[in-house]
């Protein structure tokens, strides 16, 4: 365990310079520039915004620059002289001037963890809810239902569901509102008003919920028939008390291993459902700088999200050496 | 148990000892539903074990015997498993009509099992420390401490060294026979009044297989506990037990007293069996003579003796009716229609 | 010791290939056998959508707007043209050859009139045309209009079935008025029947052209307008099965070519990185060692990557040409196939007939490509029917965020994009949902049997699967 987490460790810094080194140059290398778009910019405007922001730099030393601004710390100043400084700086937003990269980001980043780690916990109930009762009650009327709505579930993808619950719940009922976000923003603004992200998380949710679903269910199975289980009934334990304590974990390895990926999933589908409901977070935010060829927004978004991933795969091998004690010491 | 000569005496034993049993299982009949259509695997079951009694169950493998113990504790699945009839009396309640909730009490603290795979009957996500106060817990009502302490003692027991080190252990930190150590103590921590072990030993190397069947030899005798050991090894029965049930294709065919189905089995079927195994009470060089032909499918039983395409006795009867187990002339109790006496059908042949 | 006698495994069945026995299983899982029904159905309708789709794709007839399932309408264009002399170009394709085409057309008729209001009555009716003095202007009857027309020339709310008469009170529906004042009211008024406008032809020209028996040298009629079109004596209608969208496209067309895309993206994406990732993981496994090592830390570490937010930026700044998309959908794709394949090449090469094939001098590449990766075809074909569905899924999540694709400059809507729009278009009330919900069926359907058929499949290959009930 410790070995593979160090290799994991490793790979880090690798997969995030890769990513980083891939979208600087795919922005780059495409022609036309942030300052192209707006017509009103005459030539020697654009000329002296370029040179600003050093777009008439080689690309190679833009990225020098841009990596020596993304560095942890800075010791020297730009003058050479030694002057140390909290590093991890993104840059100036192209198109919003008055904001920082970091500053958009800390503004929209909370948002988007809200809307995700919502989304996270409703898979995650509804998931091994409904996957634990469908195992444990192979063949029953609740088996086959919620494995009908999870095949269901699992072959409509976020854009759909996402459009789908809005006109059900949003326009014909108007139960909720199908676009907005707390007028306080931010994470916080946004837990008080619940209401605007019910929709949005419930949308990123049922896909892994069904997943989840049915990779318990599979799990719950396979574990029941275990002799191990067979032990517990023999001991005279309750059913749930055999579920919860005895098989529940065996089951939940392979939600575990899904998480990672599931993370990643629930990043992109962010994108789409942050598109569909108008939520102010940083897939949208991703989206359009993307579109408006605002370079350091994107490498912004680009890096968190790479960020993100890599640190849930951690977590999820750490959680899976937690919860299977068979794999700590090999 | 004394040796009577034939039609004679009938033993001694259930005059010597009127208690009732503990467990009666009767004319037990268990179903499978399959793919490939219904597995009839225990087909009218009947044995019975006294107070501190040790009997064992023989016979090939799928002949029944794991079904049996399992639908005592009511532990058969269903589906995909039916309880086709009979019943389990446990001093007298019948274990089959019971609620859950009295079954669970019976469970683990009545009546005990062991399984045969230690590797995978133990859960692999929780301590040993877990698995051994839960049973302590629900059937002792101990908690904490005393809980642990009681499964520090189970421990010590049967043979864990340093068990205050090692209850904190998870069973893939122990050996195969070290778990199965652990298993006889978390079946045995409870007291109860029955144990049945599954072909406790099956799984394990040679060497470790005495030691497993020792132990549970004097904590059976020490307790004055009720046994069902199951197995395939005829050589642990005549240590171990004082009588046999033997069973074929999901139907008891001969039961008897250890001593008199070794000296001389009624059933041809317990005669081959006793002839495939080498005896260590017979003269080296006695060619061993393996069971000709296989076991009868479950799915479609012939109507008459099960054992009758395979039997060397077989006659015309056979195969149109199945014999019932009655007791013989002298008493001796077997399921067939032809006497046999040391190892020769009485009317000839 | 155990009796001697244990059953045999059961012995397998002659004369069933893998193939054979699969299919055996397959059939078996209804499921599945749904799942293969409808991915062959879907994939017939993409193939032959040119011909089974009933209107062209791309255009639209805009005076239709969106119009709901079974819509059905007379067969013409937003505006119909004809003029004696000339040749028949603005009316419907296909037209032009007929010999006599006849249009009932409901003509609206438009007078204003001056109103004015003393203390609450009116007092006064003129026409505006002519200044006449009358009554009386009553528009009872099914299909009339009065329309407030104001100084600043905008216009108040319809108002239907109302009758507005000297010496009576204004009619309420116009709405709170001071006691005094002047309006202008547009009266609309559908003619008295139809007018019936009857054109023949002759050589690819217009001869002549009446309405209602009066001859005339030029006709438009617009599209929303027309209440029939006959062509040489039959009635020519349309009915839109699924509707239409705000631009009046048929939406039947549109997703039955919406589909071929989908599809076409996704089986051509799926063969790039079947390509890839077979001779990639059959190089790593057949390598073994160091190389082995090398090949998979390298997908190890482009596993890691997200590669969507790549792709984005890759359609973003190098446009969004189908074949680019191929490529980069490929890309993504190939990684799981490339372990699998590895995976199974690592167990086959230590079987029997590799040894055999190498002492019959084969060389490494031909034991690879012809003895080793063959064999690995039944977990290939698994993986394959479930790239297929991820891939049209990410086409579609593309084209949902604006990156549809394009080719040759022409953006091709997908499912994803028909999705997309249909959201756009749903009105405040949901009133239009048809555009939403008719794509989304399409595609939820076909991504669900693709699934289906797929997971039929593993368990049917997967040979651990056997026997198990
Ligand atoms: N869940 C089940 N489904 C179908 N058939 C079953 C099931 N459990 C047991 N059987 C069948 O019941 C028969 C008896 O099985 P059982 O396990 O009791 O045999 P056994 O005598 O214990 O054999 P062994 O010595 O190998 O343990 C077997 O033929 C087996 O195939
Ligand atoms: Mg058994």
């Amino acid at each position: 365990m410790g070995r593979y987490l160090f290799r994991r460790l490793l790979q880090v810094p690798i997969v995030l310079l890769i990513l980083v080194t891939i979208s600087f140059f795919l922005m780059r290398a495409a022609p036309g520039g942030p300052f192209d778009m707006d017509k009103q910019v005459d030539a020697d405007i654009k000329r002296r915004m370029e040179e600003k922001y050093h777009l008439d730099k080689h690309p190679v030393v833009q990225y020098g620059m841009f990596l020596r601004d993304l560095a942890p710390i800075h010791v020297f100043d730009r003058e050479g002289n030694v002057s140390i400084r909290p590093g991890f700086d993104l840059g100036p937003s192209f198109k919003n001037k008055s904001l920082s990269v970091n500053e958009v980001i800390w503004l929209k980043a909370p948002v988007s963890a809200l809307l995700g780690i919502a989304a996270l916990l409703i898979s995650l109930v509804l998931g091994l809810g409904a996957g634990v009762v469908a195992g444990v009650r192979q063949n029953s009327v609740f088996d086959y239902g919620s494995m009908a709505v999870a095949m269901v579930g699992l072959a409509v993808p976020t854009f759909v569901v996402g459009p789908l619950l809005a006109l059900v719940f949003g326009l014909w009922w108007k139960l909720l509102p199908v676009a907005g976000y707390a007028a306080d923003g931010g994470f916080f603004g946004g837990l008080m008003a619940p209401q605007y992200l019910i929709l949005p998380a419930f949308a990123l949710a049922l896909p892994f919920a069904a997943r989840i679903a049915r990779l318990t269910r599979a799990g719950m199975l396979e574990v029941i028939n275990q002799d191990y289980i067979r032990t517990a009934w023999a001991k005279g334990l309750r059913e749930h008390v055999i579920v919860v304590r005895h098989a529940l974990r065996g089951a939940m390895l392979p939600v575990v291993s899904f998480l990672g990926p599931a993370v990643a999933q629930i990043l992109t589908g962010s994108l789409v459902v942050e598109q569909i409901f108008a939520i102010p977070g940083i897939g949208r935010e991703f989206v359009t700088s993307a579109m408006n060829r605002d370079y350091t927004m994107v490498m912004g978004t680009v890096i968190l999200f790479g960020v993100l991933l890599v640190a849930f795969n951690l977590i999820v091998d750490v959680v899976y050496g937690l919860l299977d004690p068979r794999i700590r010491y090999t | 148990m004394t040796v009577t000569p034939w039609g004679e005496v009938i033993p001694d034993k259930p005059k010597a000892a009127p208690q009732p049993p503990v467990l009666e299982v009767k004319d037990l009949h268990v179903h499978f539903r399959t793919d490939d259509g219904r597995v009839y695997a225990v087909n009218g079951v009947s044995y019975d074990v006294a107070p501190g009694e040790s009997l064992a169950v023989v016979g090939e493998s799928g002949c029944g015997k794991s079904v049996t113990a399992m639908s005592i504790l009511g532990l058969v699945k269903t589906p995909p498993g039916i309880m086709a009839g009979g019943q389990v009396l446990y001093r007298g309640r019948d274990l089959l009509k019971l609620k859950p909730r009295e079954l669970r009490q019976i469970r683990g603290g009545k009546i005990s099992m062991i399984f045969q795979d230690p590797m995978t009957s133990l859960n692999p996500f929780l301590t040993i420390r877990r698995q051994l106060t839960e049973a302590v817990e629900l059937h002792l009502g101990l908690q904490g401490d005393a809980a642990r302490d009681k499964a520090v003692d189970a421990l010590r027991q049967v043979g864990i060294p340093a068990p205050e080190d090692r209850i904190d252990s998870y069973p893939h930190e122990f050996s195969g026979g070290m778990r199965q150590r652990v298993m006889i103590a978390m079946s045995l921590v409870t007291g109860p009044e029955l144990l049945i072990a599954d072909e406790p030993t099956t799984a394990l190397d040679v060497t470790i297989q005495a030691q497993i069947l020792e132990l549970i030899q004097r904590l059976q005798r020490e307790r004055k506990m009720g046994l069902v050991l199951i197995t395939h090894d005829l050589s642990v029965v005549a240590g171990m037990c004082s009588r046999v049930v033997v069973m074929y294709a999901g139907r008891v065919v001969e039961e008897a007293a250890v001593d008199d189905l070794f000296a001389d089995p009624r059933h041809p079927y317990t005669l081959s069996l006793l002839e495939s195994v080498p005896r260590l009470d017979e003269p080296a060089g006695r060619k061993l003579r393996p069971i000709e032909g296989l076991p009868p499918k479950l799915t479609s039983l012939p109507a008459g003796c099960a054992f009758a395409p395979r039997c060397r006795f077989v006659r015309d009867r056979c195969k149109k009716e199945a014999p019932k187990l009655e007791p013989d002339a002298e008493g001796r109790k077997r399921a067939c229609f032809v006497p046999i006496r040391r190892g020769r059908a009485v009317d000839g042949r | 010791m155990s009796a001697p006698a244990e059953t045999p495994p059961a012995a397998p069945k002659k004369g069933t290939s893998l193939w054979q026995d699969a299919w055996r299983r397959l059939k078996k899982n209804h499921m599945a056998m749904f799942g293969l029904v409808v991915v062959v159905f879907m994939s017939a309708l993409a193939v032959l959508a040119p011909w089974l789709a009933p209107f062209d794709a791309t255009y639209g007839e805009t005076w239709l707007g969106a119009q709901p399932p079974r819509f059905d309408h007379p067969d013409v264009l937003n505006r119909n043209f004809l003029a004696v002399g000339h040749p028949p170009t603005h009316i419907r394709p296909g037209y032009e050859d007929a010999r006599t085409i006849t249009f009932e057309v409901d003509e609206t008729q438009e007078t204003e009139y001056r109103v004015r209001v003393q203390r609450r009555r009116v007092t006064e009716i003129r026409r505006v045309e002519g200044a006449i003095k009358i009554d009386r202007v009553d528009a009872t009857s099914p299909g009339d209009v009065l329309v407030e027309v104001r100084e600043d020339g905008s216009r108040g709310g319809p108002v239907t079935g109302a009758v507005i008469e000297t010496k009576a009170p204004l009619p309420e529906a116009f709405g709170e008025r001071p006691a005094s004042f002047v309006m202008i009211v547009r009266h609309a008024q559908r003619a008295k029947g139809p007018v019936l406008y009857t054109a023949h032809l002759e050589n690819g020209v217009v001869l002549d052209l009446t309405r209602d028996g009066v001859g005339i040298d030029r006709m438009e009629v617009e599209g929303r307008s027309v209440r029939k079109v006959d062509v040489d004596g039959t009635e020519r209608r349309h009915t839109h099965w699924l509707g239409t969208d705000l631009s009046g496209r048929d939406l039947l067309s549109r997703i039955l070519y919406g589909g071929r895309i989908s599809l076409l993206v996704g089986v051509i994406a799926t063969i790039v990185s079947l390509v890839i990732g077979v001779v990639y993981g059959a190089i790593s496994g057949y390598a073994g060692g160091k190389v082995d090592d090398l090949l998979m830390a390298i997908v190890d570490i482009l596993f890691a990557i997200p590669y969507m937010f790549l792709v984005i930026l890759l359609l973003v700044n190098f446009g969004r040409d189908i074949t680019i998309l191929f490529v980069a959908l490929g890309a993504v794709q190939w990684l799981t196939m490339a372990r699998i394949v590895r995976g199974q090449i690592l167990s086959l090469k230590e079987k029997e007939f590799v040894e055999a094939a190498r002492m019959s001098g084969t060389g490494p590449a031909g034991i690879l490509f012809r003895h080793l990766v063959p064999n690995t075809l039944g977990v290939v074909v698994v993986y394959t029917t479930l790239t297929v569905p991820a891939v049209i899924l990410q086409e579609s999540f593309l084209a949902f965020i604006g990156l549809a694709v394009e080719y040759d400059g022409q953006s091709l809507d997908s499912w994803g994009a028909l999705v997309k729009s249909g959201m756009d278009a749903l009105g405040s009330d949901g009133e239009r949902s048809w555009l939403l919900v008719a794509p989304s069926i399409a595609m939820a359907l076909t991504l669900f049997s693709l699934n289906f058929l797929g997971d039929g499949l593993r368990d049917a290959l997967d040979p651990q699967q056997r026997g198990r009930t």
